[in-house]
């Protein structure tokens, strides 16, 4: 049976940049490749193994001793963190990093500081709800700052 | 909704503030863009710095000049983005043009160096190879005698253009090698210093402070006559090779984007040029002991065109260079 | 302690005044976004035409020494790093900052960081005698086995899911490896794209896989970042007591600081990891650590600037910059006719025992005055979460756009805030990711220049390199051990056979 979920779209990501990079490797002189073609090996067969556990779960059970349940002994790092699930919805995720895709494409097209304006202000005003006051204050004392810092403190052009 | 309208306003008026004034005007009417592609505390580095308050002072309007450190493959990034900055005049950048060259050859990249605004020349770098101060060379003759099945030369990686001087060099004398390679000057220096490595290329005013203090000594100088405080050192052309004199060194070239029109050209040209004529700008190069070696637009431009040549001539030492497997 | 007779030439009050503004710019550059140590000095240095050689070493030192003060004030606050050599402290000075424990984090941070400056500049100012040969002790086994040692620190810190702790580690040698190579310097890995010439850069992820990851999560809640907490402002008492009390820590971290700076080409940042690393390995209760442990803030900032005496070593024994900040400070020094290089430990000893008795003095006036700003920015603690969320990413972007102006720096930081979601939710590991990606360039040079150099049989025939392998592997053995001891003493206390 194959359960098919974001954890194991995931772990196939890093599998196939592992893939990837070894794939990659094969071009290139033997001693350039040599460590990057030792880690991506290894990379694959970790992750593989990830991927395996994540899609089947009869796996998952064999290998239960890779994914020991979250308990005092855990790091803060290693913990699954499922409880962010509940108020973490799929939108709320896309609809943030499409909010930070746009910004940044608006630095490429505009500048820094225009970028941020129309960045914050969206955010603050349609995202948030704020009122309008908190909205262009907030935006134009963030913009403001930069402006006077970067340009005109340190003379860095590029954010015009 | 009067606050709104307000607050329009307020939006409004401050965008203009920030983004407007972009009316044109004779040039030069807004900050001049320097460009260095290394980071900053290195020679390139040193001397955009100390040039850019000398061509601001002789610009028609003192317009400010601002260094912007891009640093990045060898400075190629930087190439890159000069190549396809506009040309009006408030983009220039300073070039290694020995090492762009040899990039240029190797390598896909965006910018040609035929194709650039050369402005100047304002510095002239001579290659030269070192040694350990307390070590088993005397002279590169020493080399001949290959004590070693290979001796290992420290490089800062193999595309460098140090690294290619020393392989054609090498070459010519029939001596055989490995390259021992790092990230930077600093630790190529102390791997000879340390004795990991038996030799290094390099250019002068880097390494002359190592030389000065005995660290280093100096085994050839890459010039068509010897260094005056050096008189024992052979230039490659005591070793027969007189080809090599001058044709590796390294250039500091000042550039603007392709197309320049011809007045806003003449303009940089005459700020530069009267920036390195400076009596002060001289003195504070003095101090940081490197010295001008100025060249107008027209000179560098046929100088790039001899340095693509002589880089031609090398490329099947350079490609034996870069694919040389060792298996 | 030669420097003692120079303490005297700098409380001189033209030079304090200098002092103080260069401090305060240095912490002002620190505490923003993208801007560094190396950056302050740049833009100071044309101040310094018109100085004396003595003025000059005051404004650039004090200025670079304040900077990584103000580095760690964002990293504690808001999870944002100023620069790479403060990195670290956002492992535990963010948790911290959200039980409300700001104050503490950055008063203790403060504390270490000037303690940890003395404790570096005494080192180098008892080490100038020997200096040279110190310097020339280190080859590339002992660079190799070091990484070795830093990478084990993997295997504690993502203790309880080592597994995908080392998913994550690979994952990051991977990135490691983006960019020009070490042997030819011909692209790898770049599929064409130049900006990728030069590699990932190690601000960009950092800042996206936590501060954007973080603005992320505060954008999802209306709650502040130290929630349902009285937070407490102003100086605590308790962040130096916390330093007084793991002195052991605090010494060792300075150590490592100054071994690692003292080496050109390993780096600062390195150091603030490895510190972090080996405070889990050594610590009685490393679960606790990446949760909020005022031992992981203290070991990071002592080593953080206990390092620059490490750093200042090879400038001044050699005249070899040991980093891009120390390349800058040369040529600062220059233009004054200062020649860094065997001169300044014999004929020109003063200049070096003025100099560090700058130092000194500069990082007391930063602590002095970080501690009066710093705990005063703790107020942002207590901003409703999505309110700070689109401020923290602007701050985010602009640090990764900062320094070089790439707008691939800023994309690589989107996207690493996305990455940085998911190694959360699925439970891989941040701080793995980060340590082998600033390690796997290290180790790999290190093994090519081992090969060319000794060849394999160097690894295990120098003295330093099998002492750092030995190490290694205790370090890998020894959470084991003891827990196998802990285990037999509770059975034996509960009187059951083990």
């Amino acid at each position: 049976m194959i359960r098919i979920s974001e954890r194991a779209a995931f772990s196939l990501f890093i599998f196939i940049c592992g893939g990837i990079a070894l794939y990659m490797t094969m071009d290139l002189r033997s001693d350039v490749a040599l460590v990057p073609k030792m880690v991506a090996v290894l990379l694959l067969i970790f992750a593989g193994t990830q991927v395996l556990m994540d899609l089947f779960p009869p796996v998952r059970k064999a290998l239960s001793f890779l994914d020991p349940k979250p308990s005092d002994q855990t790091m803060g790092e290693g913990a699954v963190e499922e409880e962010h699930e509940a108020h973490a919805t799929l939108l709320g995720r896309i609809l943030f990093f499409g909010w930070v895709a746009v910004y940044i494409l608006l630095i490429y097209l505009t500048s820094m500081i225009w970028a941020t304006v129309i960045s914050l202000f969206v955010y603050l005003r349609w995202f948030n709800k704020e009122s309008w006051t908190l909205s262009v204050l907030y935006t134009l004392g963030t913009a403001a700052f930069i402006y006077v810092v970067f340009v005109i403190g340190f003379k860095l052009t590029y954010f015009l | 909704m009067v606050l709104k309208r307000n607050v329009v306003t307020v939006l409004v008026t401050f965008l203009l503030l920030v983004g407007g004034s972009t009316a044109t005007a004779a040039y030069p009417d807004k900050t001049i863009e320097f460009v260095v592609g290394y980071k900053p505390g290195g020679g390139y580095s040193d001397w955009a710095q100390a040039l850019a308050p000398f061509i601001e002072k002789h610009l028609p309007r003192k317009t400010n000049v601002v260094v912007r450190h891009m640093d990045g493959a060898g400075s190629a990034i930087a190439a890159n983005y000069m190549q396809k900055a506009r040309p009006d005049g408030y983009t220039i950048g300073i070039y290694n043009v020995a090492g762009l060259a040899a990039t240029q050859l190797a390598r896909k990249v965006q910018y040609d160096l035929s194709k650039v605004t050369w402005l100047a020349r304002v510095s002239y770098d001579d290659t030269v190879a070192v040694v350990n101060g307390k070590g088993p060379y005397k002279s590169m003759l020493d080399f001949k005698k290959q004590t070693k099945p290979e001796y290992v030369v420290s490089t800062k990686g193999l595309a460098a253009t140090n690294t290619i001087t020393g392989a054609v060099t090498f070459a010519k004398m029939g001596v055989k090698w490995k390259p021992l390679n790092h990230a930077g000057t600093g630790e190529s220096v102390l791997a000879v210093i340390r004795g990991d490595a038996d030799i290094t290329w390099g250019s002068f005013e880097s390494l002359q402070q190592y030389i000065s203090s005995g660290d280093l000594k100096l085994v050839l100088y890459y010039d068509s006559e010897r260094h005056k405080e050096f008189p024992t050192v052979p230039i490659p052309a005591d070793l027969g090779m007189a080809e090599l004199n001058e044709s590796m060194n390294s250039h500091r070239l000042i550039g603007a984007p392709p197309g320049l029109a011809a007045d806003v050209r003449t303009v940089l040209e005459t700020a530069i040029r009267k920036a390195v004529e400076d009596p002060e700008f001289a003195n504070a190069v003095k101090k940081m002991k490197r010295t001008p070696a100025y060249l107008d637009g027209k000179q560098s431009t046929e100088l790039v065109q001899n340095v693509l040549q002589s880089y031609q001539t090398y490329a099947d030492t350079v490609k034996a260079l870069l694919s040389q497997d060792k298996q | 302690m030669g420097f003692l007779s120079q303490l005297g030439a700098v409380f001189h009050w033209d030079l304090m005044l200098i002092m103080v503004g260069s401090v305060m710019f240095g912490l002002i550059v620190g505490v923003l976004p993208g801007l560094g140590g190396t950056i302050a000095m740049v833009l100071l240095i044309p101040l310094t035409f018109g100085m004396s050689p003595e003025a000059s070493i005051v404004l650039l030192l004090a200025a670079y020494g304040a900077s990584n003060f103000g580095g760690s004030i964002t990293s504690i606050l808001i999870n944002t790093p100023g620069d790479a050599v403060n990195a670290a402290t956002t492992f535990d000075g963010y948790p911290l900052a959200k039980q409300g424990k700001a104050g503490m984090a950055i008063t203790a941070s403060m504390f270490c960081s000037a303690l940890g400056g003395l404790v570096g500049l005494v080192v180098l100012d008892l080490m100038i005698p020997v200096a040279r040969k110190l310097i020339l002790a280190f080859s590339y086994p002992d660079f190799f086995m070091l990484a070795v040692f830093g990478l084990t620190v993997i295997a504690v810190v993502t203790r309880g899911n080592t597994f995908r702790g080392l998913i994550s580690a690979l994952f990051g040698l991977l990135l490691a490896y983006v960019g020009t190579d070490p042997i030819v310097g011909g692209e790898r890995f770049t599929f064409g794209v130049d900006y990728l010439w030069d590699g990932i850069d190690l601000v960009a992820v950092i800042t996206g896989l936590f501060a954007v990851g973080e603005a992320y999560t505060l954008s999802q809640q209306k709650e502040s970042i130290a929630s349902d907490i009285e937070v407490k402002s102003g100086i605590s008492w308790e962040g130096i007591t916390a330093v007084v009390k793991n002195y052991w820590l605090f010494l060792r971290s300075c150590f490592i600081g100054i071994y690692l700076g003292m080496v050109p080409g390993v780096g600062g940042v390195v150091a603030s990891f490895m510190a972090y690393g080996t405070a889990v390995q050594m610590s009685k209760t490393p679960e606790k650590f990446g949760k909020g442990a005022i031992e992981g803030v203290i070991a990071v900032e002592s080593a953080n600037d206990a390092k620059e005496g490490g750093n200042l070593l090879p400038t001044l024994a050699f005249g070899i910059p040991g980093n891009s900040a120390m390349a800058v400070l040369i040529g600062g020094l220059m233009m004054h006719g200062l020649s860094p290089g065997p001169e300044m430990l014999t004929k020109n000893i003063d200049t070096t025992e003025f100099l560090i008795a700058a130092a000194v003095v500069g990082k007391f006036v930063a602590m002095a005055l970080g501690l009066m700003f710093g705990t005063r920015l703790i107020f942002l603690t207590k901003i409703r979460g999505n309110l700070m969320a689109p401020g923290i990413v602007a701050f985010a972007l602009v640090a990764a756009y900062g320094a070089g102006g790439k707008l691939g720096d800023v994309i690589v930081a989107a996207v690493f805030g996305a990455i940085g979601v998911f190694m959360q939710k699925y439970g891989y590991s941040r701080i793995s990711l980060i340590i082998a990606l600033v390690l796997g360039g290290l180790l790999e040079s290190s093994y090519h220049q081992s090969m060319t150099t000794f060849g394999a049989s160097g690894f295990f025939t120098r003295p330093i390199a099998l002492t750092l392998f030995a190490i290694a592997v205790f370090s890998l053995v020894w959470p084991v051990v003891r827990n196998k001891i802990k285990g037999e003493d509770k059975a034996k206390a509960q009187g059951v056979n083990p």
